[in-house]
């Protein structure tokens, strides 16, 4: 057998991110790139390559049944044109979105500021690492006028086939009183479901910008989703970031939030409804770095049959950061005997001047509610269902602009009937 | 404003220090000669001895758990420290017997004082061996059984070899490890079924050598039926070295038992006070933790209960004060493995000046119980600009008949309520004291009449020169 056939043959076996070759071929497809960007591949890809085998007991991985997030599975890289779609007309006046793979071409200046942000290191460094050296797609939202547009810009991932990943590495950069509200789809692929999403988005936000944000995630039950955020707020900017999580077979979401102006307000919702084997493994950080700022942060989770969720949770306090007001909260219903919730809320307080608090709770519907809408006619799976709606409609409420509330609301609705 | 300043704190009673000459010691540093050195003068027999052994070779292998707890632990340098001193074998049983040099330590805390006045039994442990042992004669009939580590396997094995080791297991941890390679000291406690202690058992630990690791093991079986109170205080001398405290404390309640254990820490700032404590809890009965740390430079501390009968009940209540220099880290572990089983952990702790005070906990539900509850709440005061605190509980819980509700908060004294105060006529130092008592009033009302006021005495002693 030639040497040739032999790499093709175990490239098929598994397709590694480790192999050198694996990286080069791809560098070399995209030879036509500028320099800063393939040196900044080249770097995420070495860092990758030198990450130590995974610990057994790592404090990031903790409950999380880390296999499940394996890149064994993954035999390519899936096709960028189809895996993030803008939905037309979404630019406007002083607010500009574009692909990521366009403004290399035009304006690779725009994207300078994507290597010096960092992932939200909260644990799936693989996954951050990989998506900086092989993501051809992902998007740039700016905002450079004062400007407010009810109006929310539409940004759709799409699942890749089985067997592929895709990977999404984007950038929000808003610069001082703008004000920009974004939706973000996660779509199923109807064909061939069971691909991956690695979703990579750092944001900045200058003095009194306001970012609200909106991610609805339907994606398959086979799929995988790794959604890692970075979001740096500025002095009175304000971010909000409404989850609403129905699909995936596993998702891995790590979000932080670093308040370093003052005066900024950090708001965080995150609502999932698991069923059959789904696994929700949620990772946040609240980093208050400036005085007199404000977050909260509300994940709730309601768990049928097998699913398990995990919440971990941490409100980091700086010295600086006096007049800090943090609040985080985690709920947990379960709805049968084998579904799980972890919970790990916690704190890190270096500051005085401060109110801090956490709460997590896990428990069962309380039968009288049960009890008191089947006395009002209603069935029990009806019951549980309604209860189950007005649960996780809690973190969903803080969505602003109307229409997109009502139909975040609306999905849920429509999933928790099917 | 509360101007807060970083006056040095007393916290003396305990900062004395007596030469004594000793005829046992099992030299520098850890190795297996140290361990058969110990088990030889015990004159243990040879299943203890491979128990000791299979320890050491556990605690070699296993690493320093720094994923998680703090660096500060790689300070400890197992080498310098002195694993076994003691004076004689075997405990006095009447004050006078006690060598005078132990004798005038002891009485200088107020042990026989304290005897006299509450206690049902007492024990005093001088570095690795209890130096006065006694209990009221009229317990002793009723076959209740309050000895040494060393005693209790020797002369007791029926009652104690059954449970010894099985709540912690050697392999728990590293310094669970440590501990049986070179354990000595300790109580081992056996209440016949049916009988209540009306009055408390007491021990007390103090270190007195420098680079000195004491290293104490305690095991307590509550026969079904049966009360028991024990309480346990510790104080060193301050010295320039560091000085290691690494004890293991098995509790087993049989059905309907019940246990409290009360533990007053008032280590000097040289002391790592790296604890395991753990409870087995069958059918009703009901195991309660109350921990007071106020010393040490380093504490780990995590009381567990493991709830394995049904309606069992497990509790933890612990104040926690860290000044300068100090960390105390501090927490619960709650495990339900039977239906109807309830837990509660209530935790306060005060950061002042530079110290850090950390919260960890753990419950555990898994899926095939039903009505499983736990609370948990902590509270965090921070006092100055430098104090830190941190919180990280980790909650599992599966099924759809078990609940769980964990609260933290962190806040601080306001300068309205100290402004209020002192408007009122009080110094600021007065009003901070009143804010931080009033903080911990609630638990403090826990602890036995003795302590409580002892205690409140103490916070008041540390929170003195804080402010103001």
């Amino acid at each position: 057998m030639s040497q040739e056939t032999l790499s093709i043959i175990s490239s098929m076996d598994s397709y590694s991110f480790k192999q050198p070759e694996t990286f080069t071929h791809f560098a070399e497809s995209r030879s036509w790139e500028p320099g800063w960007l393939a040196d900044y591949r080249k770097e995420c890809w070495d860092s990758f390559a030198s990450l130590p085998e995974r610990l057994l007991k790592d404090e990031t991985w903790r409950f999380s049944p880390r296999a499940r997030f394996g890149l064994n599975k993954i035999n390519g890289l899936a096709d960028p044109k189809e895996s993030l779609i803008i939905e037309e007309n979404s630019s406007k006046d002083g607010v500009s979105i574009d692909l990521f793979d366009r403004l290399i071409l035009d304006q690779p200046h725009c994207l300078s500021l994507l290597p010096k942000i960092a992932g939200p290191d909260l644990g799936a460094n693989d996954y951050s690492l990989l998506t900086g050296a092989f993501a051809e797609t992902g998007y740039l939202l700016r905002a450079n006028r004062s400007v407010h547009s009810g109006q929310p810009i539409i940004v759709k991932h799409i699942e890749p086939e089985a067997g592929k990943i895709a990977f999404h590495h984007s950038l929000i950069e808003l610069e001082a009183n703008t004000e920009v509200t974004l939706v973000e789809k996660f779509i199923a692929n109807e064909t061939n479901p069971g691909g991956t999403i690695s979703s990579l988005l750092k944001v900045r936000l200058g003095d009194g910008a306001r970012l609200h944000r909106i991610v609805l995630q339907q994606c398959s039950k086979s799929a995988t989703l790794v959604q890692l955020e970075n979001f740096i707020i500025g002095k009175d900017g304000y971010l909000s970031s409404t989850n609403l999580h129905l699909g995936c077979g596993q998702t891995r979401v790590e979000s932080k939030g670093v308040l370093n102006g003052s005066g900024s307000h950090f708001e965080y919702g995150s609502a999932h409804s698991g069923d059959s084997n789904q696994l929700f493994d949620q990772r946040t950080i609240q980093v208050h770095e400036a005085p007199n700022c404000t977050s909260n942060l509300l994940c709730k989770n309601v768990l049928r049959n097998e699913a398990k969720s995990i919440f971990s949770g941490l409100i980091k306090v700086r010295k600086e950061a006096q007049h800090t007001d943090a609040y985080q909260t985690n709920r947990n219903l379960l709805l049968s005997s084998e579904a799980k919730a972890d919970s790990l809320p916690g704190l890190e307080i270096l500051a005085n001047e401060v109110k801090c608090s956490h709460g997590a709770t896990t428990s069962r519907i309380d039968p009288q509610e049960l009890f008191y809408l089947q006395s009002r006619g209603m069935s029990l799976k009806d019951a549980e269902k309604l209860i189950a709606l007005g649960f996780l409609s809690g973190p969903l409420n803080s969505v602003s602009h109307e229409p997109t509330r009502e139909w975040i609301l609306n999905s849920l609705a429509d999933s928790l009937e099917s | 404003m509360i101007n807060p300043s970083q006056v040095a704190v007393d916290r003396d009673k305990g900062n004395f220090h007596y030469d004594t000459d000793y005829s046992f010691d099992a030299g520098v540093g850890l190795s297996e000669e140290v361990v058969r050195y110990i088990s030889e003068v015990k004159n243990e027999e040879p299943w203890v001895l491979d128990f000791r052994l299979k320890a050491l070779d556990t605690f070699l292998k296993k690493p320093m758990p720094t994923h998680w707890a703090t660096d500060d632990l790689k300070n400890i340098n197992f080498d310098v420290i002195r694993y076994y001193l003691a004076k004689g074998q075997k405990p006095s049983r009447t004050w006078e017997e006690v060598p005078d040099d132990i004798k005038k330590t002891f009485e200088r805390l107020g042990i026989p004082e304290q005897e006299r006045k509450f206690l049902a039994g007492v024990e005093a442990q001088f570095d690795s061996e209890a130096a006065y042992s006694r209990m009221k004669e009229d317990l002793e009939k009723e076959g209740v059984i309050f000895v040494g580590s060393t005693e209790g396997l020797k002369e007791y094995p029926e009652i104690f070899r059954k449970w010894f080791g099985k709540v912690i297991p050697t392999s728990d941890n590293k310094f669970s490890a440590l501990n049986s390679a070179v354990f000595s000291g300790g109580s081992f406690i056996y209440i016949p079924p049916g009988v209540k202690l009306a009055q408390p058992l007491q021990a007390y630990f103090r270190i007195n050598a420098e680079n000195f690791g004491q290293f104490e093991r305690t095991l307590i079986i509550a026969d079904e039926g049966s009360e028991v109170m024990y309480m346990e205080g510790c104080t060193a001398p301050k010295f320039e070295t560091s000085t290691l405290h690494s004890a293991v404390v098995e509790l087993v309640a049989l059905k309907g038992a019940k246990i409290q254990y009360i533990t007053v820490q008032n280590w000097s700032n040289n002391v790592f006070n790296l604890v395991t404590k753990r409870a087995l809890a069958e059918e009703e009965a009901e195991v309660r933790w109350i921990d007071c740390n106020i010393g040490s430079r380093l504490t780990m501390k995590y009381p567990g209960v493991i709830l394995r009968g049904r309606k069992a009940r497990g509790e933890v209540i612990s104040i926690a004060l860290a000044n300068d220099g100090q960390h105390q880290d501090t927490g619960a572990k709650m495990v339900h493995a039977a239906d109807e089983t309830t837990s509660n952990v209530v935790s306060k702790s005060i950061s002042i000046g530079k110290g850090r005070s950390s919260y960890r906990g753990l419950v555990q539900m898994p899926g095939h119980l039903k009505g499983c509850k736990n609370n948990t709440e902590c509270d965090a005061l921070l006092i100055n600009n430098n104090s830190q605190t941190d919180t990280y509980p980790a909650i599992t819980v599966q099924g759809d008949d078990n609940s769980v509700q964990h609260e933290a908060s962190v806040s601080k004294v306001s300068a309205e309520q100290i402004f209020y105060m002192q408007q009122r006529g009080l110094s600021e130092a007065e009003a901070m004291s009143l804010c931080v008592n009033g903080f911990v009033n609630d638990l403090i009302r826990e602890f036995p009449m003795e302590y409580s006021v002892e205690l409140k005495r103490l916070i008041e002693l540390e929170m003195e020169g804080s402010v103001g």
